[in-house]
């Protein structure tokens, strides 16, 4: 029988901002870079962690390329994509869209 | 036994020597304080002939602002106006603005003047720039509602605002408390409660505001660039109208160049047009060389394809262009445009 995975929630309105802002952490406050370092590379320094991660990306003003490509591109930039995609699960009611762009930021993250 | 300096000897010697010393120290007082008048004189002679050299230099020269002070509607005129104004502050001459008679005035202009005084004024030093209000009713309301007076020293009286205009909003780091408010004050002034409808506004305003800091920093100066954002309502057309622009390189000096264009650049120039253009069409344009980066103007193009915002307008270097839905009309500028400019409309 298959182990049934743990699955952690993120919710970026409740638990980081209604404001996600740019890039990185010099840009501003609620950069995708500070997201990346607080909320989802400790979930990943474990290499054994398989757990899944629930994003829930609903309830704040609105995301720029910036700060969805710098928190979830550069994870897998770091991580590889193969284990970011297997992993991470996205949650949107409000903008259906928002998923496959991000799924596309972690497909291409490390195109030269 | 009487004491040495009880005696009447010592006591008359003693006497002479304190009249001594009182006499050389009035001397000297003397010769110093005839030296410090002298110096006193010289030094005011000097100063005065220094000022008045100074004035002499920075003559005031009187500036006649265009009676369409609109850069949007305006753009040549408007730009040569500034570059004569760029002119004298080179010259460290003293500017006066007569704005007098200006007819017609639009935000994008405001927002320009105050971009090409703070750069004046923090990187070159230039401080000598005074003016006057229009005699138009509806331009000096303009000024006064847009809050145009906070940025600048003002000695009138300063009326609080009536809420038409999301007043001017400055800073140098991406804020998205700031693209909230304007967000909201778009929705109170379209009855708009489904906050989903202006979902592609919060997008643009932080993309708009990152160029800003990652585009434009000066090695030379060590300074960041600013950014002014304002945003008015139309009550004719029921809609709002955005302006948002920074004192960077703008965008055609700020993109990647391929090596072709850089060679056609260097013996017949290229078009600051096409190259907004292309980079608003997502060709790979990002300086950082990563193909990851550069997401960001064809994002703010694409929210014009869907419909979320419409009537765009980049000013950007030399270059303009207006994008549609399904088009992008262009034209060269006559003169530099310092930073970029980028306005919509949201209805």
């Amino acid at each position: 029988m298959e182990e049934e995975r743990e699955i952690v929630q993120i919710n970026i309105a409740k638990d980081f901002s209604t404001i996600p802002s740019s890039r990185y952490e010099k840009d501003g406050p609620f950069s995708g870079e500070e997201f990346r370092i607080k909320y989802l590379e400790p979930h990943f320094k474990d290499p054994k962690a398989n757990y899944f991660i629930k994003i829930i990306l609903d309830g704040v003003e609105g995301y720029a390329t910036s700060f969805l490509e710098e928190a979830f591109g550069g994870l897998a930039r770091i991580y590889g994509k193969q284990r970011c995609l297997e992993r991470l699960e996205f949650i949107s009611i409000e903008d259906r869209l928002l998923v496959e762009e991000i799924r596309q930021y972690i497909e291409e993250c490390d195109v030269e | 036994m009487k004491k040495v300096y009880q005696s009447d000897k010592w006591k008359r010697y003693s006497q002479r020597k304190s009249e001594r010393i009182i006499k050389k120290r009035q001397k000297l007082k003397a010769i110093k304080s005839a030296k410090s008048r002298e110096f006193r004189e010289n030094y005011k002679k000097i100063k005065i002939s220094k000022y008045q050299d100074q004035r002499k230099k920075r003559k005031k020269i009187t500036i006649k602002a265009p009676s369409n002070f609109s850069i949007v509607n305006n753009t040549n005129e408007m730009l040569s106006f500034f570059n004569d104004y760029y002119h004298y502050v080179r010259e460290d001459k003293r500017i006066f603005f007569d704005m007098s008679e200006v007819l017609e005035m639009t935000e994008d202009a405001i927002l320009y003047m105050l971009s090409r005084f703070n750069y004046s004024e923090k990187i070159l030093g230039h401080q000598y720039v005074s003016g006057n209000v229009p005699s138009n009713l509806k331009c000096q309301e303009l000024l006064m509602e847009s809050g145009f007076y906070d940025h600048v020293h003002y000695s009138g009286n300063i009326e609080a605002p009536s809420g038409k205009i999301f007043s001017i909003k400055t800073k140098q780091l991406v804020y998205g408390e700031t693209a909230k408010e304007v967000i909201e004050f778009a929705k109170n002034y379209l009855n708009i409660n489904n906050g989903n409808q202006l979902k592609g506004i919060y997008p643009i305003l932080i993309e708009c505001m990152a160029n800003t800091r990652n585009h434009a920093y000066d090695r030379l100066t060590n300074t960041i660039a600013r950014w002014w954002l304002v945003a008015m309502h139309n009550e004719k057309d029921i809609s709002v109208h955005f302006t948002f622009l920074d004192n960077g390189f703008g965008i055609p000096r700020t993109i990647r160049k391929k090596p072709l264009e850089k060679l056609a650049g260097f013996f017949i120039g290229l078009k600051d047009t096409e190259l907004i253009s292309s980079a608003l069409e997502g060709e790979f344009r990002t300086k950082t060389g990563f193909k990851w980066r550069g997401k960001g103007l064809p994002k703010i193009r694409s929210y014009v394809v869907n419909g979320a915002i419409k009537n765009m307008q980049i000013i950007s270097n030399s270059g303009y262009v207006f994008c549609e839905k399904d088009d992008m009309q262009t034209q060269e500028l006559e003169n530099r445009f310092y930073g970029t400019l980028l306005s919509w409309d949201i209805s």
